[in-house]
């Protein structure tokens, strides 16, 4: 027996739920064909005289050449097949969390073997559709650093969706060398498995819906906010009230744009032609749906700090949470449009690896880390998202100077002499800044614009890249254009108008930063490696160890979720078809 | 346009220490040739408008003709200047690159942030015993493109950027 644990199945719910979408085909084509039997059920005669029988009718073909029957007979076979091709996709989609990688297997045919290395995993997310939430059942989803690549478990239960999330970060952290029973000290989910329903922190004892327990923690599971428990009790928790997300939604861009173009398309309706009329739809089909989004996205939500890393869920109908382990934030954008500013709110935004070019653009709703709030609430925000800045009064001070502030207040370095030709208004704001250069959470800060306000914090750490550029314009001006390259993502790291000798100190500046604060992990990561060969070697000296993938045997296994039998299925070679 | 008298300052910055590299003087052909065979090729079907059709083109379409053959011949005019403007840097941590004249365009990358080296040889390029060197990061933005290396130097700098790679390698 090797060290490896078992392969798991998913919850026996979820072809039902996966093959959704052909049931409701197969309804529609049955109800179709059966319109106007039902018609006939419950309507005199003498209307379907009138309107004289229908010659395409299938039943009625059925029924005149005898073959009712066999029609029924194929239907249940198709049927019958319909389940057993479900159960036996079923029986064969398993998934298993090792030291290594989260790893799921699925088809009969043709096999497919996914598989996420530890410390490629950028989030964990556990989504519920309104059908799923309703059955108990989750999806959960492993987020990798590639394009697209993901590992995706759908569906589990509830419960168990969670423990396996607690059971891929907890791998994680040691993956990175953090302390385990720091981890174990704050989980109140899977350390007390007897417990049968993870309450949102309301004592389980008291049921004042007084169903029975089933359905109770059923009805306790769909409104669950999935909060962690020491978060709650730290109060260290930023949630958004529903008047303010409102008030939001009414003020933002998304409604003004299409509002204006509706007063537009009227006003030119009345005066030239009615045809105008015609852009209305569209102007309200994208306001409303825009709008809509929004609301579900910022429905509930609630960001905390747990102990794995950082967890941010909403939701209306359908929920989603997401939770990303610690140092996996590229870029963090705060942003306020100008109907915000009156009352102070401002968005962020977060840059993490692993998007696709559609989930990366700015109308995107999954790199949203807070719909809106007040400044305390980005403060707050990126204190949790960046651990190390923020936390002290000063740090706050400069993050607060950063988002009111302009030009070169607060250290900032601002834009040159000229720079209003290619900033136009949005020159008084502009400033770029390396704050903590010193350390190793050292940041590059930019804030910029002029109607929608913004301010962007980039860890140093997370850079990919440094470019000085000096398009034709710029140049005649004698400015210059820095730009940080972060992987794909939302927010662009860059300060415009520079007058260029400063603009050159600050390339050097930042790029000697990326070398040395970079290095200092790159070391970090080797002596890490090594360590944990040496410990490898030494319990298993037999063993072939590669340095650069061992594992540490040594520490305990997570215990098994609790499933009835969890075999691998052996009788299909794991070569075959295999895509990792 | 100052293009043409570099001051001090630009040939000096960022590099107080090392000399940039250049790329391939043979580039120069291979670059020349991407200009010249598309105006080739816009005079040629001019000229056939002309030696065929049967009254003279209106002197908007001989305008757009001149001056697209215009654009194209002073970019190529340009071609030395431009692959001259090519260069690189091996710092002891970073790699340093920079070209465009219009559009400049310096990068600094740290090693540890490549994920991969790729050398590829066109027809072209083979036919010059040149090869192009591409530097790719977990960002698509950084851009780090060698073109018209000779190619054993090409494959020398490939081996190099991969073994600094490997000892600073750093997490995503």
């Amino acid at each position: 027996m090797t060290s490896d644990p078992l392969w798991e199945r998913l919850h026996p719910l979820s072809p039902l739920l996966r093959g959704g979408l052909a049931i409701l085909v197969i309804g529609g084509i049955l109800l179709a064909n059966f319109r106007d039997r039902i018609l006939e059920l419950f309507v005199a005669e003498q209307y379907l005289g009138a309107m004289g029988p229908n010659e395409g009718d299938l039943i009625d073909i059925l029924v005149e050449q005898r073959l009712i029957l066999v029609a029924l007979g194929v239907a249940l076979g198709i049927i019958v097949i319909i389940i057993f091709f479900s159960w036996l996709s079923w029986r064969f989609h398993t998934y298993r969390i090792t030291d290594e990688a989260v790893e799921a297997r699925s088809g009969v045919l043709f096999r497919q073997h996914r598989r996420a290395p530890l410390e490629r995993i950028q989030s964990v997310n556990l989504q519920r559709p309104l059908l799923a939430r309703i059955l108990g059942l989750t999806q959960v989803e492993v987020q990798t650093a590639g394009q697209g690549g993901k590992v995706t478990l759908s569906y589990l239960g509830y419960r168990v969706a969670k423990e396996v999330r607690e059971r891929i970060l907890r791998s994680v952290a040691r993956r990175r060398g953090e302390s385990v029973a720091h981890t174990q000290e704050h989980d109140g989910t899977s350390v007390m498995p007897a417990v049968p329903a993870v309450s949102g922190g309301t004592p389980f004892e008291a049921s004042p819906t007084g169903l029975p327990s089933r359905l109770d923690e059923r009805a306790r599971e769909f409104v669950d906010l999935d909060i962690d428990q020491a978060a709650r009790a730290s109060g260290s928790l930023v949630s958004v009230p529903i008047g303010r997300l409102l008030g939001s939604i009414a003020l933002s861009w998304d409604i003004w744009i299409p509002v204006l173009l509706l007063v537009a398309s009227t006003v030119s309706a009345l005066i030239w032609n009615p045809f105008f009329l015609a852009m209305i739809i569209p102007a309200v089909l994208i306001a409303v749906g825009t709008s809509y989004s929004s609301f579900n996205k910022g429905f509930r939500f609630t960001l905390s700090r747990s102990s794995d890393g950082v967890r941010v869920g909403s939701g209306l109908t359908a929920t989603h949470t997401e939770t990303i382990p610690f140092g996996r934030i590229h870029a963090i954008e705060a942003r306020q449009p100008l109907g915000w500013r009156p009352f102070g709110w401002w968005r962020v935004r977060v840059t993490t690896a692993g998007y696709g070019a559609a989930e990366a653009g700015q109308n995107s709703l999954r790199n949203v880390m807070l719909p809106v709030g007040h400044i305390d609430d980005v403060l707050r925000v990126i204190e949790t998202l960046l651990p190390g800045v923020g936390d002290e009064p000063d740090e706050l001070e400069s993050l607060r100077s950063g988002l009111l502030g302009a030009g070169s207040a607060g250290g900032f370095l601002g834009a040159g002499p000229r720079a209003a030709w290619v900033l136009w208004l949005g020159k008084r704001r502009a400033g770029l800044r390396l704050e903590d250069e010193a350390s190793e959470n050292a940041t590059l800060r930019v804030r910029r614009g002029w109607l929608t306000r913004s301010f962007v914090v980039m860890p140093i750490l997370r850079a990919q890249s440094i470019q000085f550029s000096r398009p034709l314009v710029q140049r005649f001006i004698g400015l210059a254009t820095l730009q940080a390259h972060t992987v794909l993502g939302p927010v662009q790291v860059v300060m415009r108008g520079i007058e260029v000798d400063q603009a050159r100190a600050a390339f050097d500046t930042i790029s000697r930063a990326m070398v040395r604060v970079q290095g200092g992990e790159a070391v970090r990561i080797r002596a890490e490696r090594a360590k944990r060969a040496e410990r490898a070697e030494r319990v298993a000296p037999v063993e072939l160890v590669d340095p650069a993938t061992s594992v540490d045997r040594t520490m305990p296994l997570v215990q098994a979720v609790p499933f009835a039998e969890a075999e691998p299925p052996a009788h299909i070679p794991p070569a075959l078809g295999e895509q990792t | 346009m100052s293009e043409n008298q570099p001051d001090v300052q630009e040939s000096t910055w960022p590099n107080q220490v090392h000399e940039w590299q250049r790329v391939s003087t043979k580039y120069v052909w291979a670059d020349l040739a991407l200009n010249l065979i598309p105006t080739l090729i816009v005079v040629t079907v001019f000229v056939l408008i002309v030696l065929f059709a049967d009254e003279k083109p209106p002197p908007l379409v001989i305008a757009i003709f001149a001056a697209v053959t215009l654009g194209l011949l002073l970019s190529a005019a340009f071609a030395f200047r431009r692959v001259r403007a090519i260069g690189y840097i091996l710092r002891e941590d970073d790699l340093l690159f920079r070209k465009g004249i219009m559009f400049e365009r310096v990068v600094a990358v740290p090693y540890g942030r490549l994920q991969l080296v790729d050398v590829t040889r066109g027809p072209l390029l083979r036919a010059l015993g040149l090869a192009s060197l591409k530097f790719v990061t977990a960002s698509a933005a950084t851009g780090v493109n060698l073109p018209g290396l000779p190619r054993e130097e090409a494959e020398l700098l490939r081996d190099r950027l991969v073994e600094l790679a490997e000892t600073r390698r750093s997490g995503l």
